[in-house]
């Protein structure tokens, strides 16, 4: 039997005193993959963003279980290293920390031993994977990087850190037809080889093309309304009527 | 003087000035030249307790550290003889004068024909110590500077540096000031184009933290006679907390044929890039102290080629 990753029991959140999420419940087990869907403004980034811990985010009541243990208070650092990772919606560009720096930072935190040659290495041999210019590793922190660009150097931060839980904030969108596959690719062969767990939130049903969730959950104004484990139910639901129909 | 086991330092401490093993070969060969004179009048009616000459004969790399233990006015001259390639790194730092005041230092530098210096100011005051730096820079024909610059401060420190540049010279500054637990640190750069074919560029990096403030003012002034002549202003700064960074780009443009840019910015470290890093695993502590570091360290470095100036361009 497999074990419980991830537990949010009854949890309401609000931004600047307004409320987003309302009475979310979820269960992950190791190794699984859930989808969420639903349209913008319905809340799911800022469901990932309250899982990761983001301060801005105000848990009104609720808690959220890790692997059993409680992670409500803890702060998103302690979280990434207790083995969360979220991949942004948009990750913000920062300038002033040079990305190679950052990569081996990340690195090193958690393999001390590597020396710095081998961590470029490795880096670069991602990169390649991924289809990433090298010259991006001489600027700031995703500095003037394109959409898919971004996207892919969360993909390779994700590798490097290695995580568990694996939250993934529309990672479809700003990738071309190729740079997808290769994508879903890895995130296949982590789900199946390496037993990892992801959470994938989307609006775009076309990703189903790519990849078998366990369980999909449908989100409309802060709620889950609907989870199933049936694709082709949900499929047909959204191509018939979008949202639309799972609103009752 | 005294001769003590320094290598390529020269100390000045308190009364004291001492010179390192390879400075005195140096002198003994005739590579380099020094002249130390004690009581001489000075800059703006001071009276200096030492006036230290350098001539730098041959190409040499050497440094000065200056350790600020009692508040003693010093200048200092140096000579850089035509064709000369030299690379010169000067190191303040203040020890138990919390509170004191130090008196001026002047340091007037002779940039001769087809010459070029490498220079480093680097202080680093981790205390309520005020003091004033006024550095004069003459460059002639066809000479190269390139100056980094690299304060640290939580005491109140006053600069300023006047550059004059003769045909074809070419200055390049490149400037990190942090000032912390509520210093405050005030820049005035001017630079004068007097001749054609000058080329100047100052990149100013502005970073500070608990209350603290940065000030710098650049002028540049290009003259009648400074036709096909280029400059460069770029000034950037970030706040890490409440403080305040005043940038005052300046340009006096006399002649026509010249190209001139400036840009100015700052920024806060935002909430958003926080969340961004900690959900890599950095603490928020971490965060800062990357960011500091990198910040202070980054891009533009001048000085190439000598990777101990290299090394010694990053703040820690």
């Amino acid at each position: 039997m497999s074990k419980e990753i991830l537990r949010i029991e009854n949890l309401n959140v609000c931004i600047d005193n307004k409320r987003i999420l309302e009475d979310i419940n979820l269960e992950i087990n190791e190794g699984e993959i859930h989808s969420i869907f639903g349209p913008n403004g319905s809340g799911k980034s800022t469901l990932c963003f309250t899982i990761m811990g983001n301060p801005k985010c105000k848990i009104l009541s609720g808690r959220i279980l890790y692997k059993g243990k409680d992670i409500t208070s803890l702060k998103p650092y302690e979280r990434a290293r207790e083995g969360i990772f979220l991949s942004f919606q948009t990750p913000p560009e920062i300038e002033h920390v040079n990305m190679m720096f950052f990569l081996q930072s990340i690195y090193h935190k958690y393999k001390s031993e590597e020396d710095s040659d081998r961590v470029k290495g490795y880096v670069r041999d991602i990169m390649k994977k991924l289809q990433l210019r090298e010259s991006i590793l001489n600027r700031g922190i995703n500095e003037n990087l394109s959409g898919g660009e971004k996207k892919k150097s969360e993909i390779l931060q994700m590798l490097l850190l290695n995580p568990e839980l694996i939250i993934l904030d529309e990672i479809d969108t700003g990738l071309d037809i190729d740079s997808l596959k290769k994508v879903f690719n890895i995130i296949n062969d982590l789900n199946k080889k390496k037993r990892k767990t992801f959470i994938i939130i989307s609006h775009n049903q076309k990703m189903l093309h790519y990849i078998k969730p366990n369980k999909i959950h449908i989100m409309l104004d802060g709620k889950i309304v609907y989870s199933t484990t049936n694709i082709q139910e949900i499929e047909n639901i959204m191509e018939r009527e979008g949202y639309r129909g799972f609103r009752s | 003087m005294k001769n003590m086991m320094y290598g390529d330092a020269i100390i000045i401490k308190g009364n004291n000035i001492f010179l390192g093993d390879k400075i005195y070969r140096y002198l003994n060969k005739k590579e380099l030249d020094i002249k130390i004179e004690e009581g001489k009048e000075g800059f703006v009616d001071k009276k200096y307790k030492y006036y230290l000459t350098i001539n730098f004969l041959t190409n040499k790399d050497i440094q000065i550290v200056q350790i600020y233990d009692s508040p003693y006015p010093i200048r200092i001259d140096i000579n850089i003889e035509n064709n000369v390639k030299s690379s010169l790194r000067y190191y303040k730092r203040a020890f138990n004068l919390d509170g004191d005041s130090l008196n001026d230092s002047v340091i007037n530098i002779n940039l001769k024909r087809d010459t070029k210096l490498n220079l480093i100011n680097d202080v680093n005051f981790d205390e309520k110590t005020s003091c004033f730096v006024f550095f004069r820079i003459d460059m002639d024909k066809s000479s190269e500077l390139n100056l980094f610059e690299k304060i640290a401060s939580k005491g109140n420190i006053k600069e300023r540096i006047d550059i004059a540049l003769k045909e074809k010279a070419k200055a390049r500054i490149s400037s990190r000031l942090y000032s912390y637990k509520e210093g405050s640190i005030d820049m005035k750069y001017n630079v004068i184009h007097l001749m054609p074919k000058t080329e100047s560029k100052i990149v100013n990096k502005a970073l500070v933290k608990n209350k603290s403030k940065i000030i710098s003012n650049v002028l540049v002034k290009m003259t009648k006679g400074a036709y096909k002549s280029k400059t460069d202003i770029h000034q950037k700064g970030m706040l890490l907390e409440q403080g305040n960074i005043e940038f005052i780009p300046g340009l006096e443009i006399h002649t026509k044929d010249v190209k001139a840019t400036h840009r100015a910015n700052t920024t806060r470290l935002r909430d958003e890039d926080i969340f961004y890093m900690q959900s890599r695993g950095f603490s928020k502590k971490n965060i800062k102290e990357i960011i500091i570091k990198k910040f202070l360290c980054n891009g533009d470095l001048y000085v190439k080629g000598n990777p101990k100036d290299r090394e010694s361009q990053c703040m820690y």
